[in-house]
């Protein structure tokens, strides 16, 4: 604060202090003086009372802010916990999507070329018809979580479940490629046929005395992929002639096999063997579909270079293409890691 | 004289017949602050009979505070040499402590007519 606040204050006082050393102080001078003090009191009362005002106030202010601070902390964790409750009602992607701004969360939908997958389990209703409710529910759900797990780890995008009935696609709302998109959706569906087996011991267990078996379909195409419903409540998911076929081929499907169109085996006959199966007739397609059953991944080194190899215990896919500096380096330091595992194998 | 509002200083008129001031107020250099409304406003009172202010502050600080009891001293100090000096301190409903200081400057205006006015 500046002296020049207190002007009037200092000059009486330096004017009281010269008057007093020079011996002419008398009674005006001291009325003056007096008459100032008691101005200057009074103004320091009305300022402490002010100043102790501010104190409270900015304290009451304080503790408010505290308090908005828990109530905002708490609606976060409210939120948080709503959010993660959320995720698993959506795909894994549709939800990084949508919470990190990427997609509007809109009616709306656009074309785009995807791999559909369809699978159900042979004869579920029939098998289900004999178990307990209690075990009904907990078999249906260890396998679809089983499922969802072989799905989510290939990156599909799984749209819903259908009762014992799975729809899942790749192409959206991330993708890599039709071709890509497409091995990854067979490879997928092999591996759910191989994760049955493992599961019938398990259900077994729970006391389901027939195993499951499924069935699936696959189908690639330009589908209509987006947001649908009303503005209250929307389905993510895709429509049209190329999803319903990819439903008929499940249908079509025998047990334990996976049955993909021509479209979806021109794209990914580099990586799979496949055997040619009856032709089918589709509502909205005017020609009868060629229809191949999938017998397996194919296990050598092609003329682009690709390496794809499949067993029990090993999944391998080298696309030297698209290889970076990062995923050679990978591999140089898996080599000596990978002797070490069948050495460590040999042993056991 | 007219002076916008800053951050730290309100807005601030003065005419031949009437003071206006709004906003919040805790300057950085009071004293370069308070001279210049309190000398204008000094010759504006010299220089006429009937004299109005308006004042609606939302904060401030302690050194503001000094400065507002020096330049109610000069509103009152005119009313006392004869001038018509009328004064409304406004002050928002919700806000106690305005009313409060509002209350307390009113305290020592014996000679001017002082209002508060709630808004």
């Amino acid at each position: 604060m500046s002296g020049g606040l207190f002007k009037q204050e200092e000059a009486l006082l330096n004017d009281a202090k010269e008057k007093e050393s020079s011996n002419s102080f008398d009674a005006e001078q001291n009325k003056l003086l007096l008459k100032g003090y008691e101005k200057l009191l009074k103004q320091t009362r009305r300022l402490v009372k002010m100043s102790d005002r501010t104190e409270a106030e900015l304290n009451r202010m304080s503790k408010e802010q505290v308090e908005l601070n828990q109530t905002l902390s708490e609606q976060n964790t409210k939120l948080e916990t709503l959010s993660v409750k959320l995720s698993k009602y959506l795909s894994p992607q549709v939800y990084e999507s949508i919470f990190s701004g990427k997609a509007e969360v809109r009616v709306g939908a656009d074309r785009k070329y995807l791999t559909v997958f369809f699978s159900d389990i042979v004869s579920f209703t029939e098998i289900t018809d004999q178990l307990e409710p209690e075990i009904l529910t907990r078999s249906l759900n260890a396998y679809l979580n089983e499922m969802a797990i072989v799905a989510i780890s290939h990156g599909a995008t799984i749209d819903k479940y259908i009762g014992d009935s799975i729809m899942a696609f790749f192409g959206d709302p991330e993708t890599l490629g039709p071709q890509h998109d497409a091995v990854k959706c067979v490879t997928m569906a092999l591996s759910m046929q191989e994760k049955v087996k493992l599961l019938n011991h398990e259900l077994n267990k729970m006391g389901v005395t027939r195993p499951f078996n499924i069935r699936c379909g696959i189908n690639s195409g330009i589908c209509t992929v987006g947001n649908f419903g009303s503005e209250n409540r929307l389905d993510y998911t895709a429509v049209g002639n190329q999803v319903n076929l990819a439903s008929r081929l499940e249908s079509a499907s025998g047990v334990g096999e996976v049955l993909i169109s021509e479209e979806t085996m021109l794209l990914t006959q580099e990586h799979f063997d496949f055997e040619p199966n009856q032709e089918i007739h589709v509502k909205g397609f005017a020609r009868p579909i060629k229809t191949y059953t999938v017998n397996g991944h194919k296990t050598r080194k092609d003329l682009s270079g690709n390496l794809s190899f499949h067993s029990k215990g090993l999944d391998l896919e080298i696309d030297p293409l698209v290889l970076n500096e990062d995923s050679k380096k990978a591999i140089t330091e898996l080599i000596p890691q990978l002797q070490n595992i069948i050495q460590q194998s040999t042993k056991n | 004289m007219h002076l916008e509002a800053t951050n730290r200083t309100p807005e601030i008129s003065i005419s031949e017949t009437a003071l206006e001031m709004k906003g919040e107020c805790y300057p950085e250099d009071i004293t370069a602050f308070a001279e210049p409304i309190l000398e204008s406003l000094a010759e504006k009172l010299k220089a006429c009979d009937v004299y109005s202010v308006s004042l609606e502050l939302r904060y401030f600080n302690s050194s503001s505070a000094k400065f507002l009891f020096d330049f109610f001293e000069v509103l009152e100090d005119a009313a006392v040499a004869g001038k018509s000096v009328s004064i409304e301190w406004r002050y928002r409903s919700t806000d106690n402590s305005m009313k409060e200081a509002g209350e307390d400057f009113g305290e020592d205006m014996e000679e001017a007519d002082y209002q508060l006015v709630e808004i």
